[in-house]
């Protein structure tokens, strides 16, 4: 086995050393990513390569268990790490998963790294597409390619490795009257951005409701473009987790519409990050939140479904500093009896359409209602009728499970906290405030 | 005015010695025409989750790296301080690389080390050190910060503060269990501290940062000397206020930390700058904060403090709509010219009392009504608890502030 360790980065070798002398169970993670950035502002290019890396630790010894982690590659960030996962075991059960269940799924290849001046090339083409539509102002451009390699090596051995990888465009754009409105573009290369196809599109939705006034408070049916459904479907996500925890929490015994198909689909090869295993070694699965008109299973790591009574395999690491926790990575919305754009539109009699998400979702403290700001066309009969640049879509997320009406045909991906891929998504009766 | 609060931060004057050691690395430096800046931090996270009490489990993060800005606008950056890493990092054979003067990494503290009152109910506690040094052409720097807690509720609360915890700073106010809905439509309201320091954070502290000036993005560009305020207020920032959150000995680009004033009796007067903004806008640099290695210096707020001459003995409650005793978030469009405020806790008032809460809504209003609508300040002022984050372009910072009570026309309940 050590002459697999040899063939590690120094830091998950020299952890790997510690802990192997210390008897207990163990699990060694490393990560080495790369991130090109290009920004621009206020007429000016600001650029960055930045080369992140760390290494994690986790151990079981004693009837206790331990987490830390150290940034860097060099051998001495690995001893840092274990040594202080072993100095803080905190009495409990193991949480490491049993080396028999590790592995990998199969997954897209590694995406090919790219240059900075290929980037930078890539951002003034974008810049250059924007320039032809001279009723919006660019305010800000920035555009960034990442890749990273994670890998695991555990007690038992067998070495597993998975690659990321990733570009986002985000663009903030404004009409020539109107708010400021953030756009993001998100896909797995960057040769998957068409420059001039964001360019119109972009245009096109920052010009639809730069004017006009406010709306009613008032309930109505909406239809959330994949820019508002995205965030929405997050936030959901989250929330499910929570009842999950709480036996007592209503949202386990609410009525799910049956137009929802949300997946963690980890494995991919839909939605925008498919990775090769979880957050702890186990091979990555998809995983049904919502189906069938009822709640799926949690996202759980090893030790939440040995407490639980539940399944593994839906861990997460946001990056090598945090241990492993039950939470989705690459949340899919499958249409569900897909509908056009003007068919979903067509739905709603007397309702509104929202797109440019302004800002996040707030959720109270509660945990029970949500809000969003967002652009709202006001709909009657399919039609247009009214323009809002800004009303905030309101209500509670049992209404958002029982309500979904709808999906479009309009599948798009963004990068927020994690990986999510939507469809236009109809909900009726939500609340609207101006 | 700015009565200091008992020192409670472990913070400390950079010793003498630091200083002349990153004096030193810029010399050696100096032969890198191109170079603008070398920056290394190490960093300590522990985290602690809790239920009733008891410890579920500890993470510990150690964080270390470097980076480097260049004259065409690029910032290089990595994790890892090795003596081959920072080489490389500068374009350097190791042998060529000066000394450099690593903070010393902390001693790593136990729960019970943080003597944290048991009654106030955990979720989390994260004990967060950070240390770094600065060189480059004419500047080289030691630059120590609070050692701060962020502790989180299992309703939401969340504070941050300097660590040990001033026991005099009482943690964020509790939602009432029953609550109302607020009546939509303009009100005339009663900030806390809290909320009014969250309110002049977004008002006027993020639009004088000297990048969004510079981009023609602030609402007060080329408003200098003009009286903005319907209140005679002053509002200072200032990181040498080691008590807050946002303290710090220099800032990020090694400027020695300073208090400026932004405004003075109403009148716009100052901005916040880094060295690159700093000629432009005709100020003197001294803001430059970076959220992590791997994100550049940018201008921001550290703490902000806000004093009324003349301010009322007591909060004027017979005089407001509403109380708004806790403030979640705040926000400013520059673009449409709103400044927007989510509500966490706030009370009716009626006569003077407080009637019903109000359960969390949405305060908006244009940027020039409530910057004219500033009816009145009052005693006591506080030190805000909550949130104490402040996120610009993704990049978080901690920050503090210290205010009056205010009562504010010009805000509209949604």
């Amino acid at each position: 086995m050590k002459s697999d360790w040899a063939a590690l980065p120094p830091a998950m070798e020299s952890a790997a050393v510690v802990l192997a002398a210390s008897g207990g169970r163990w699990e060694v993670m490393g990560r080495r990513g790369r991130t090109l950035g290009q920004r621009w502002w206020a007429g000016g290019w600001e650029s960055r390569v930045a080369e992140e890396s760390g290494v994690a630790c986790r151990v079981a010894s004693h009837g206790g268990a331990g987490f830390a982690a150290a940034a860097g590659q060099g051998a001495r960030a690995g001893r840092l790490a274990a040594d202080i996962a072993m100095a803080s075991l905190v009495s409990g059960p193991d949480p490491l998963p049993p080396g028999s269940r590790l592995g990998h799924a199969v997954c897209p290849p590694a995406p090919v790294p790219i240059q900075p001046t290929t980037l930078r090339a890539a951002a003034e083409a974008q810049l250059a597409a924007l320039g032809r539509y001279r009723e919006v102002e660019v305010l800000e451009l920035r555009l960034s390619s990442s890749t990273a390699i994670t890998q695991l090596v555990t007690t038992d051995g067998h070495p597993v490795e998975g690659h990321l990888g990733g570009t986002v465009l985000e663009l903030l754009l404004a009409a020539a009257e109107g708010p400021a409105r953030l756009i993001q573009v998100a896909a797995r290369e960057l040769g998957q951005i068409d420059v001039t196809t964001v360019a119109e599109r972009a245009a096109e939705r920052v010009a639809l409701a730069s004017r006009g006034g406010r709306a009613e408070h008032q309930l109505a049916d909406v239809t959330v473009a994949p820019s508002v459904a995205a965030p929405l479907v997050l936030a959901l996500a989250d929330r499910l987790q929570r009842a999950h925890r709480d036996p007592h929490d209503r949202l386990r015994t609410v009525r799910v519409a049956p137009d929802w198909r949300l997946t963690d689909e980890r494995a991919g090869p839909e939605g925008l990050l498919p990775q090769a295993f979880d957050g702890e070694g186990l091979p990555s699965r998809s995983h049904a939140l919502l189906a069938d008109g009822h709640l799926g299973d949690p996202l759980l790591s090893w030790a939440e479904a040995m407490a639980s009574g539940g399944t593994a395999g839906g861990a997460v690491r946001p990056s090598f500093r945090q241990a492993p926790r039950g939470g989705p990575a690459n949340l899919v919305v499958h249409p569900s009896r897909p509908l056009s754009a003007r068919a979903l539109l067509d739905r709603l009699e007397t309702g509104f359409w929202l797109d440019l998400p302004a800002g996040g979702v707030r959720i109270d403290p509660a945990g029970e209602r949500f809000a969003l700001r967002a652009a709202a066309v006001a709909m009657v009969s399919g039609r247009p009728v009214a323009s809002h640049p800004q009303i905030e879509l309101r209500g509670t997320f049992r209404r958002l499970l029982a309500g979904l009406a709808g999906t479009g045909l309009d599948s798009q991906s963004f990068s927020l906290a994690c990986a999510v891929t939507t469809p236009s998504l109809l909900f009726r009766r939500l609340e609207v405030v101006s | 005015m700015h009565d200091r609060e008992p020192a409670s931060s472990a913070v400390r004057a950079s010793g003498e010695r630091e200083h002349r050691a990153w004096q030193a690395v810029a010399s050696s430096l100096e032969s890198l025409r191109d170079l603008v800046d070398l920056f290394v931090e190490r960093r300590v996270e522990r985290t602690w989750r809790l239920e009733d009490g008891r410890v579920l489990g500890v993470e510990t993060s150690l964080g270390e790296g470097a980076a480097c800005r260049w004259d065409d606008g690029r910032l290089t950056s990595c994790d890892g301080v090795e003596r081959s890493r920072l080489a490389a990092l500068l374009g350097l054979v190791t042998r060529q690389l000066p000394h450099v003067p690593l903070p010393e990494l902390p001693a790593l503290p136990d729960l019970d080390a943080l003597r944290l009152p048991a009654s106030l109910g955990l979720a989390t506690v994260r004990w967060l050190w950070r240390a770094s040094g600065v060189a480059g052409p004419g500047v080289g720097s030691a630059i120590e910060r609070p050692v701060l807690v962020d502790l989180t509720w299992t309703d939401g609360r969340r504070s941050v503060r300097p660590w040990p915890l001033d026991q005099a700073w009482p943690p964020p106010a509790r939602a009432p269990v029953k609550l109302g809905s607020v009546s939509a439509g303009p009100m005339r309201v009663l900030l806390s501290p809290q909320a009014a320091a969250t309110l002049f954070h977004e008002l006027l502290g993020h639009p004088l940062e000297g990048d969004i000036l510079l981009a023609g993005a602030s609402p007060w560009r080329g408003r200098q000397g003009e009286r903005i305020l319907s209140l005679p207020l002053d509002l200072l920032d200032d990181p040498t206020r080691v008590d807050l959150p946002g303290g710090f000995g220099a800032d990020d680009e090694g400027t020695p930390a300073a208090p400026r004033h932004l405004v003075r009796e109403g009148v716009l007067t100052g901005a916040l700058a880094t060295r690159a903004q700093a000629a432009s806008l005709g100020i003197e640099p001294g803001n430059a904060r970076r959220a992590t290695v791997h994100t550049p210096p940018r201008p921001r707020v550290s703490n902000l403090l806000a004093h009324c001459p003349g301010a009322l003995a007591e909060p004027p409650r017979n005089e407001a709509e509403a109380e708004v005793e806790a403030v979640s978030a705040g926000t400013i469009e520059p673009r449409a010219g709103l400044v927007v405020l989510q509500v966490r806790l706030a009370h009716t008032l009626r006569h003077g009392r407080r009637m019903r809460g109000l359960a969390p809504f949405t305060l908006m209003g244009r940027l020039g009504a409530v910057a004219g609508g500033l009816l009145a300040a009052a005693e006591p002022a506080g030190i805000s608890a909550e949130p104490g984050w402040c996120g610009k372009e993704g990049e978080v910072v901690p920050t503090g502030s210290r205010s009056p009570w205010l009562l504010v026309e010009g805000l509209e309940a949604r």
